[in-house]
């Protein structure tokens, strides 16, 4: 995976759902208060409609039974007509003990709709009661029976208003806390994306195993996440212990390798020179011996070199003026491999650069052997130099182009691991090319053992870079980059 | 020619002491840096073999000691092979670095070459006369031309420089990795076989048409450019 990519699965992102959350809880709490406001108010208003009519029946049985008393009838009327002249909200009938209209306030038009609004629109509540007391007017007996109307209009209006400033208030309030609440997490989240960015770096580094010298650095991250720093950390440290004592049990090895070799090669070989003194036979076992220990020899030297290489060994630089009179070289060195090959080559671009010549000579050697053995005869390899200009550090993008069967992506993944070989998949051990060489292959054997690409990204990481491949069409580019400068103390790797 | 060889591993020691005597050299060995010290200042030598890591004195502050006082070529021993090593070795004073394991052709090679290089010699006693020859196969240095049996033999750039090595050093093997040192610059022993196909080329044009074979393989060693009669 590269770097900067990170699964989806697992779930949203943490950020989003505490954005998420906080709104909605926002809102419902904003919701609720609104709703109770609503509420209280309407109950109050409610309250407030009951006590008015309680005030208007208490005042009707009042003048009704001053009124008893009095001589005519005109008098209650007139009172009433009063009381009731300046309240538009509120209308009186009154009926006689036989359902008679006998007045009505407010509107002339009493008993043709008993329930309808006066003069305002809205909902009207209706009070039906009967006042104690005879009726002087009608002569007969029992109570005159009285219907107050109250139009609460006013109130509906004013609960409506309230309704849309809450529902404004809730709208406005859930949306000016969510943008905070996105800000604030976006903000306390930071750090953990500081502490993904180095984890992130520290896989950069990590091909070959440079990284776990280094720790994530806790500093600003919140109390909840040092556990998990720490606990971290300390993996790396174990990894990194456990790392160098491979690397040096490894250089041990081949140091130790050494001497013996230097041994076994000499006395072979001084016992090949014994010309005429040696049976055929002895030739042949001799001969086959040194082919063994050179085969050997190549490999403890080379995975001496990786093994340096992998516990930081830094490349020794010198200027070079031209990259592609270098790559020019390497391409007259593999002449005569090409042309039996039936390969052209070509070399595009150019650059100077600080390097160690030997070892950028040796990787693209590698490379270029790597795409002959590879490469369709009648085709042309490419050995491209393209200066790159990233950042502080100029750099410089080498690769080797061939076309051929191409490789499958799972193989380029595994390109230069260690001992990986590319033949092994696509052809025999011994590419034919090879077995057709007669004697001259005998001569030195089989010399290959899959470790030219790890070489190649060894010594790309000796100067800063890194090795890629990648595969099109049948053309397989596999290169790398150099920085053509070392890196200064502040932004090279730790070791 | 007189060679000291100071180097602790006996077995290594031994071979190469006989593989030396064989090739005509005068040698002495010891084991020890201060006894090796000793030797090397009081006695005449040509060249010196010294090995890196020693009990006692250790072959860089060996080295550093002779050379207060002699000049003996010195070629070192060593199995670190590690570039800052070698820089280190030739640095104190070593005329030429070989890396364990070695191969006793591009000892014996090397200690010529920095013997003579101290007796103002250079590569090839035919040299010196802008001719080079084997047999019916002969080389004119000056004007780039190859002759087999009286014939022109056209040959690339390199070609010619591989033959031209290949004539200078004649009857002695040559390895793989000398070859690509010397003929292409390039100092590395890599997993490339393109020596190899150099190689065969180079005897498709001077070697298969002809009856008598002058370029011969050594099997696990390298090539030899000899006339080994008919």
């Amino acid at each position: 995976m590269k770097r900067g990519q990170h699964p989806s699965r697992g779930g949203r992102s943490l950020g989003g759902r505490l954005s998420g959350h906080l709104a909605l809880q926002t809102f419902v709490g904003l919701a609720a208060v609104s709703l109770l406001v609503f509420l209280a108010l309407r109950a109050h208003l409610i309250a407030r409609e009951e006590r008015s009519l309680d005030e208007m029946q208490a005042l009707v049985v009042h003048l009704v039974d001053e009124a008893a008393n009095a001589p005519r009838t005109e008098g209650i009327e007139h009172a009433l007509r009063d009381q009731f002249a300046g309240r538009e909200e509120a209308r009186l009938e009154l009926f006689d003990p036989t359902g008679r209209p006998l007045l009505a306030s407010g509107s002339d038009r009493v008993g043709e709709n008993a329930t309808a609004p006066s003069l305002m629109a809205g909902r009207v509540r209706v009070r039906d009661f009967t006042v104690p007391g005879s009726d002087p007017a009608s002569n007969s007996d029992g109570a005159l029976r009285a219907r107050l109307h109250l139009v609460t209009a006013r109130d509906d209006a004013l609960l409506a208003r309230l309704v849309s400033i809450l529902v404004a208030a809730v709208l406005s309030g859930t949306l000016v806390t969510s943008l905070a609440a996105f800000w604030r997490v976006r903000r306390e989240l930071a750090p953990l994306g500081r502490l993904v960015a180095q984890i992130d770096e520290l896989g950069e580094l990590d091909a070959e195993h440079l990284g776990l010298s280094r720790r994530l650095d806790g500093i600003d991250q919140p109390r909840e996440l040092q556990p998990l720093i720490g606990r971290f950390n300390e993996l790396l440290q174990r990894l990194d212990g456990s790392y160098r004592q491979m690397a040096a049990f490894n250089a041990d090895v081949a140091h130790e390798l050494n001497t013996p070799l230097a041994t076994l090669i000499a006395s072979n070989e001084i016992a090949a020179r014994r010309r005429g003194g040696l049976t055929a036979s002895e030739e042949e076992l001799i001969g086959s011996n040194l082919e063994e220990l050179q085969r050997l020899r190549g490999i403890v030297r080379d995975m001496l070199f990786l093994s340096t290489a992998g516990r930081g060994g830094q490349a020794r630089r010198s200027h070079v003026p031209s990259l592609a009179g270098e790559a020019l070289g390497v391409l007259d060195y593999h002449e005569a491999a090409l042309e039996q090959a039936d390969l052209r080559s070509s070399v595009e671009g150019e650059a100077s650069a600080e390097i160690d010549v030997a070892l950028v000579r040796r990787a693209l050697s590698n490379l270029v052997g790597n795409a002959t053995r590879h490469a369709t005869p009648g085709t042309r390899i490419e050995l491209s130099i393209e200066p790159l200009v990233a950042g502080t550090v100029d750099r410089v993008r080498l690769s080797v182009s061939n076309h051929g069967e191409g490789v499958s992506a799972e193989q380029l993944e595994r390109l230069f691991e260690r001992a990986y070989r590319l033949d092994e998949v696509t052809t025999p051990a011994v590419p034919a090319a090879d077995r057709a060489q007669g004697p001259e292959r005998c001569a030195v054997g089989s010399l290959r053992h899959g470790l030219g690409l790890s070489i190649v990204s060894a010594i790309a990481r000796m100067h800063g870079g890194r090795p890629f491949a990648t595969s099109v069409d049948g053309v397989t580019t596999i290169g790398f980059t150099l920085a053509v400068r070392p890196a200064s103390p502040a932004n090279s790797p730790r070791h | 020619m007189n060679v000291l060889i100071i180097e602790d591993e006996d077995k290594l020691a031994q071979y190469l002491v006989s593989g030396l005597e064989r090739e005509g050299f005068t040698v002495q060995r010891t084991a020890s840096g201060f006894e090796g010290l000793q030797l090397a200042v009081e006695g005449a030598f040509d060249a010196i073999v010294l090995d890196r890591m020693l009990p006692g004195l250790d072959g860089l502050s060996l080295l550093k000691a002779l050379r207060s006082s002699r000049r003996t070529p010195v070629l070192m021993l060593t199995a670190l092979g590690a570039v800052d090593d070698r820089v280190e070795g030739l640095r104190a004073g070593a005329d030429d670095y070989l890396a364990k394991p070695f191969s006793f052709s591009e000892l014996v090679a090397r200690l010529e070459t920095i013997a003579r290089r101290r007796d103002g010699g250079d590569d090839g006693a035919q040299a010196d006369t802008g001719r080079l020859s084997l047999f019916d196969l002969a080389m004119d240095l000056e004007a780039k031309k190859v002759f087999r049996a009286g014939g022109v033999v056209e040959l690339t750039a390199k070609e010619f420089r591989l033959l031209a090595l290949l004539l200078a050093r004649q009857g002695k093997v040559l390895s793989r990795g000398e070859i690509a040192e010397r003929v292409w610059d390039m100092n590395f022993d890599g997993d490339t076989n393109v020596v190899e196909v150099a190689i065969r080329r180079l005897r498709i044009k001077i070697d298969v048409p002809f009856e008598r074979k002058l370029l011969h393989t050594v099997r696990g060693m390298g090539y030899v450019l000899e006339d080994r009669g008919a």
